[in-house]
């Protein structure tokens, strides 16, 4: 059966779409698509007969009605006659909270006990066992519940309760009550005395560390950089006559005023989530530690190096690159488990959003689906930023440079042909890190304009009718649409290494393409905020395109260059 | 040293073993070297010790010592605690669970019918041991196959033509797809598993109902007692959520795993954003979809019971993480493998059925038992929409007069089924592991 | 040379070895009196008694679980003994961390794994140990390091890392990086075992390019042709103990052990 490709005189027949190689993963993918467009269809006809048999429509004007509910622990102004949309953020702002003191807390509790789950003490390596598997095996949820009950029933009241820990913290089964600081004149110097020692103090890092190249001789760093930093700190607040105070919590009739209050619900959620997350991020470190071969602290031990110096330049290294990921994980599922606040009332995002906002204005969809974008969101940043480190830290093996590759600019007729895919270990290749700054002033302009974008699109107040649809803005979802795509694209030119002259390029031609979809409609460039995004955006992108042309950078991706004149 | 002393050595005869200096070994020994070794060490072993000193003996005094397993509320408990032990003491009260046991068991399920769903659970141990241990004949897993449909149809009850209908609809669609239709269109794999499909589908829409009905009319009604969803609860529910989840996430996530590997990008996009999407949102709002939005997807006038959707939804949930962990077999397989395949001539379809898959879901077998330790703690959420399991059982039984207060032991109590149940299935995993390893 | 006895010899033949000529110092380089080891109950090393005098090249051989690499691991304190002194450079090997940190400065070390550091580049893994322990200028340790890559014939690989090399590449870079210490004392635990054949030369060359320039070695291996003419001593162990050791020739032609003679037959001629 040997059908060469080149058999003059054949010509096409239905069953060589099955057949042939050529047209079979084609012609698979076109019914794939086909039956999955069917299916899609079918369920948002469904979706829409029902809507309109509950007289429901699908518009997010709701958003912006009064939401007639009170939040008791919020981090911004809000009052029950806020918008829906205020709720939201205020809940998406207590799920941030809960999330990055839990990651913090989480981080702390389980590497202590990783590290010493791996003590040659036998009675601590047990105790530490003993919390792993005893935590790791209860579901969270139960954990949460009865820390919640705890705190509420084993907490005085208000009237009864007593400071701990030298007047700092005051736990009722209200809440907890912290002092919180006061600042008075001067203390606006103590924080820029404190600022201007923080570079100092990585000045002096880096001289330290030019110095140990040259002359060979080590100071003690950390604890220079500790001295200058407090040191140069407490001076100033002396100096300036203690301007930063701290406002304790006062009882007054059956409740405390001042200070900071945290709610017993916040703190039973993320107390309970940081055990439970600490005891997988527990066997993370241990397993991460383990994975380093004997060898390599051998190795370094027949060399000379102290344990200290052993563990700090060759295992934590090597083993950050096995506990990172993992730990990316573990943050991600602490955050997704935070949605948990439910079950104790604490208002989250999902309190809020899934919670009051849902049940009072029954619009299951649009709330269901803003809250899940949300999480959404987060996890994929997340993810990505795992993938970002993945590729940054991974061990080189024995791969060939590849070459070939076309550029955008090529197009355009200017600027030289072939880019290489470069991989991390090319000699040739650099960190590229003295560049970061003004990449990060782009990506920092493109966030900008994306996060302008989806403002307009979602959370600009509109007039409380029910006749705003939002697909009677079209242009706004084609432009939000292919501002995605853009986004996407320079991810994927980010990943893959491309210079960062083509990534601008391909960008750019996404933009281009979404402005000039939406002109036809008319308001694009209507209004301030429209305006900055359009202009301001194109303006920015070209610029930098012209920068990278007409400098000194071609050879830069976003995270290496290539090092001229080296040999391979 | 003279430098012509002669190098020739022979040593005069075997050095017998003898025993280690008495101080560096035996219990004194190993004391020092593992709990007093060096200053640090020394204060962390004292302060471990105190730790357990001052947490453990209270416990097992409150819990076993004090505690009460006989009465009728919570203050009869506390009664007895103090006639026995003096005023001030404090017991604990496992008269609640004693009394509520079945509560937590079964939910509402009706008594008499309680052998049904211990049936199944028995069952479950069967039909789980050829995946589990692959000494069990092969045989064995047609019965893992129907298991899940045996199981359904002796919790829920029915008509067993239903059920058996049902189950029929498979060997339908194999024989028309390639028995019948072979001689349209000959041995074509791929033509015939959709046809095999096509009818399979046609059959349980069409087919089942009218046929069931007919036979009910004509040969009267066979079967077991209906039973509703809302009165499964407790450990039964967990149970049934949780092995239905995993088993039906199986399929689905091989394909997953598959499509998600798949060089054809518009196969391995969809398969990435179904992934990626269930991944990246939490459990819990997938259940409030499941009880919210589900019916706006189904046809106007069709809805679901709730467990039922509940079930669905946690199955979906469950195979984007076995996708995962299946890709993560699949990726360990060397490459050699699909090479070897292929020079023997066989195509995709019996590569993967034959070579690929068998050794990737081996591979596979310690995460997909993680995954479902981790599925079992997580059906607790379905509390949180109203459903009854064990942690959802809570509030009703602490609003109850008799048992109005009751705080720990009823925590305690479901804390520690599930910990007992997670924590051998753990055990077990790393059995499998560990095996797994030295096997090859 | 067909001598039966060296049949599966990885010796190089261009290259004809000479050490008649090289000298043994009269100073000690390392001595060891009534060493014991125990690993929990098991008696692994039993009245050990060696002296090891400056530019000594010393083979030890045995079977496996003969406690032969306890020994070496011992004398840079890889290992723990129990009972009895090691001396290494006049320094006394006890738990002062002085004394250990002493002694790894002067002696090196090569693995059987090589155990280079993977997430270093290969220059970095040289001079690691040169900037942090004898707190050398950064240039001036690259510079050195050059030199001994050179002299292991790989100055091209010092910018790849190690996963890009093959295995008889990384173990000569084990041999540089420990070179870089400037040791006077060099411990070899099975260098060639977890190689190819086709690489073992390589290794086994620059060994003998390091035995002739008086290097103090001692070196564990079942490279009997590399005994032969490169060792001045062979040095038998079998269960813990020295049963024999000999000038090579005579240890070869002529054991006077059974247990020699059982190990003999099983590892030539086969």
């Amino acid at each position: 059966m040997s059908v060469t490709t080149e058999n003059p005189g054949v010509s096409f027949r239905i069953d060589m779409l099955w057949n042939d190689s050529r047209y079979r993963s084609t012609f698979l993918q076109i019914v794939a698509l086909v039956l999955v467009m069917l299916a899609i269809l079918w369920l948002v006809n469904n979706v829409a007969q029902n809507l309109a048999a509950l007289g429901k429509d699908f518009s997010f004007g709701f958003m912006s009605w009064p939401s007639s509910y009170d939040i008791n622990q919020r981090l911004i102004e809000y009052t029950s006659r806020s918008s829906h949309s205020t709720a939201a953020v205020v809940g998406l702002l207590n799920t941030l909270l809960v999330a990055v003191f839990g990651c913090i807390l989480a981080t702390l509790i389980g590497v202590t006990a990783g590290v010493l789950r791996l003590s040659h003490n036998w009675i601590v390596s047990k105790l530490m066992t003993v919390y792993i598997e005893g935590i790791r095996n209860i579901p969270v949820l139960i954990q949460i519940l009865l820390l919640s009950a705890v705190l509420d029933e084993a907490l005085p009241h208000p009237k009864n309760a007593e400071a701990i820990l030298g007047g700092f913290l005051t736990p009722t089964n209200r809440g907890f009550y912290f002092p919180g600081p006061v600042f008075s004149d001067g203390s606006l110097y103590v924080v820029l005395a404190f600022i201007a020692s923080v570079c100092v103090a990585v000045w002096f890092g880096r001289w330290s560390v030019r110095r140990q190249q040259a002359t060979g001789e080590q100071l003690p760093d950390f604890w220079i950089k500790l001295g200058i930093i407090a040191g140069t700190t407490v001076l100033a607040y002396l100096v300036m006559g203690m301007p930063i105070g701290l406002e304790y919590p006062e009882l007054k009739g059956f409740n405390f005023q001042g200070g900071i209050y945290a709610r017993t619900s916040l703190i039973a959620l993320t107390l309970a989530l940081s055990i439970y997350t600490g005891a997988f991020i527990a066997e993370n470190v241990r397993a991460g530690i383990q994975a380093i071969s004997q060898g390599q602290t051998e190795a370094a031990y027949a060399l000379g190096l102290r344990p200290g110096r052993t563990m700090r330049l060759i295992v934590l290294p090597q083993a950050l690159r096995i506990i990172i990921p993992p730990q990316i994980s573990q943050y991600l599922n602490l955050t997704k488990n935070s949605s948990l606040a439910l079950a104790i009332g604490y208002m989250d995002a999902a309190g809020t959003l899934g919670g009051i906002t849902l049940n009072q204005t029954g619009k299951e969809f649009q709330t269901l689906m803003l809250l899940m974008g949300f999480y959404l969101t987060i996890s994929l940043s997340i993810s990505f930023v795992m993938n970002l480190y993945n590729e940054q830290v991974k061990l080189v093996e024995r791969t060939s440079v590849t070459g070939g590759g076309f550029s955008v600019l090529a197009l355009f007729g200017g600027v030289s042909g072939k880019w290489e895919v470069l991989k991390k270990g090319d000699a040739r290749m650099q960190p590229n890190f003295g560049v970061a700054g003004w990449l990060n002033l782009v990506v920092l302009l493109y966030g900008a304009t994306f996060a302008m974008m989806l403002y307009y699109v979602f959370l600009e107040p509109r007039e409380a009718s029910n006749s705003y649809y939002l697909w009677s803005t079209g242009h706004q979802v084609i432009t939000l649409l292919l501002t995605v795509f853009s986004a996407a694209a320079m991810m994927t030119c980010i990943f893959k290494h491309y210079r960062f002259i083509d990534m601008a390029a391909i960008e750019l031609v996404f933009f281009i393409l979404a402005v000039l979809i939406g002109l036809p409609f008319g308001d694009m460039t209507v209004g301030v905020p429209n305006s900055v995004i359009v202009f301001g955006g194109l303006a920015a992108r070209l610029a930098i395109i012209g920068y990278t042309v007409f400098g000194s950078r071609p050879n830069v991706t976003f995270f290496y260059r290539v090092r001229e004149g080296s040999h391979s | 040293m003279s430098s012509d002393r002669s190098i020739a050595f022979v040593a005069s005869g075997q050095i017998p073993p003898s025993a280690p200096p008495a101080n560096l070994t035996g219990p004194i020994g190993w004391v020092r070297e593992n709990l007093f070794d060096g200053i640090l060490n020394s204060i962390l072993t004292l302060a471990s010790i105190a730790i357990i000193v001052m947490v453990v003996p209270p416990i097992i005094d409150w819990a076993f010592l004090k505690g009460v397993w006989n009465a009728g509320s919570l203050g009869e408990c506390r009664e007895i605690v103090v006639a026995t032990h003096g005023e001030g003491a404090s017991g604990a009260c496992w008269a609640v669970i004693h009394e509520r046991i079945y509560q937590f068991l079964f939910g509402f399920y009706p008594p008499e019918l309680y052998w049904r769903p211990i049936l199944a659970f028995m069952l479950l141990f069967v039909a789980i041991a050829p995946v589990l241990f692959s000494s069990a004949p092969r045989q064995m897993l047609w019965f893992s196959l129907a298991y899940p449909l045996i199981a359904f149809f002796l919790i829920w009850g029915g008509s067993i033509w239903g059920t058996l209908l049902f189950l029929a609809g498979p060997v339908v669609g194999y024989l028309v797809g390639f028995r019948a239709g072979r001689f349209a269109y000959g041995d074509n794999f791929i033509v015939g598993a959709a046809v095999t499909v096509l009818a399979t589908v046609l059959w349980w829409l069409f087919a089942v109902t009218p046929i069931a009905d007919a036979l009910t009319s004509t040969i009267g009604f066979v079967g077991f007692e209906p039973v509703e969803s809302d009165r499964l609860g407790g450990f039964l529910l967990s149970i049934t959520i949780g092995v239905i989840g995993i088993s039906g996430s199986l399929p689905i996530g091989i394909v997953l795993a598959l499509g998600r590997q798949s060089s054809m990008f518009a196969i391995k996009t969809m398969c990435v954003v179904f992934i990626e999407f269930i991944r990246g949102v939490p459990l819990i709002t997938l259940l409030f979809v499941a009880s919210v939005l589900l019916n706006y997807f189904l046809p106007p006038g069709t809805s679901f019971d709730l467990v039922l959707r509940v079930v669905i939804m946690v199955t979906l949930f469950a195979s984007a993480y076995m996708a995962e962990v299946i890709r993560g077999g699949l990726a360990a397989l060397p490459s050699g493998q699909y090479e070897a395949a292929d020079a023997l001539g066989l195509n995709y379809w019996q590569a993967t059925r034959l070579i690929i898959m068998p050794q990737a879901l081996k591979v596979a077998i310690p995460g997909i038992v993680s995954n479902f330790i981790g599925l079992f703690k997580d059906t607790t959420l379905v509390s949180v929409i109203g459903l009854l399991d064990p942690v959802g059982l809570l509030n009703p039984i602490r609003a109850d007069s008799a048992w109005n207060g009751i705080l720990w032991e009823l925590y305690m109590f479901v804390a520690l089924f599930f910990w007992v149940f997670c924590f051998s299935m753990s055990r077990y995993s790393m059995y499998l592991e560990k095996k797994l390893k030295t096997d090859r | 040379m067909s001598d039966p006895l060296m049949a599966d010899d990885h010796m190089p033949e261009d290259h004809p070895v000479d050490l008649s000529k090289m000298h043994v110092s009269d100073e000690v380089a390392i001595q060891i009196n009534n060493m014991n080891k125990w690993y929990g109950e098991f008696h692994v090393l039993r009245d050990i008694n060696l002296t090891v005098n400056r530019g000594e090249r010393i083979v030890i051989c045995g079977p496996s679980g003969s406690g032969k690499s306890t020994l070496i691991r011992c004398i840079n304190r890889l290992e723990e003994h129990q009972k009895g002194d090691i001396i290494v450079n006049d320094v006394e090997l006890n738990s002062d961390l002085k004394n250990i940190d002493k002694i790894r400065a002067e002696v090196g070390m090569v693995f059987q794994h090589f155990n280079l550091f993977p997430h270093l580049t290969i220059l970095e893994n040289c001079t690691l140990a040169p900037i942090w322990v004898r707190k050398t200028p950064k240039k001036e340790a690259e510079a050195d390091a050059m030199l001994l890559l050179e002299r292991v014939k790989i100055p091209e690989q010092a910018h790849k890392f190690p996963g890009q090399l093959s295995g008889g590449q990384q173990q000569r870079v084990a041999i540089a990086r420990s070179l870089c210490m400037k040791p006077r004392i060099m411990l070899f635990d099975e260098p060639t075992s977890a190689l190819d054949p086709e690489m073992i030369k390589e290794v086994l060359d620059t060994m003998i390019g390091l035995a002739e320039e008086g290097m103090t070695m001692l070196v564990v291996t079942h490279e009997m042709g590399f005994a032969r003419q490169v060792a001045n001593r062979v040095i038998f162990m079998d269960e813990g103990q020295i049963v024999e050791e000999n000038e090579p020739e005579e240890f070869f032609h002529n054991p006077k052990s059974e247990r020699t003679k059982l190990f003999l037959s099983q590892i030539l001629g086969h």
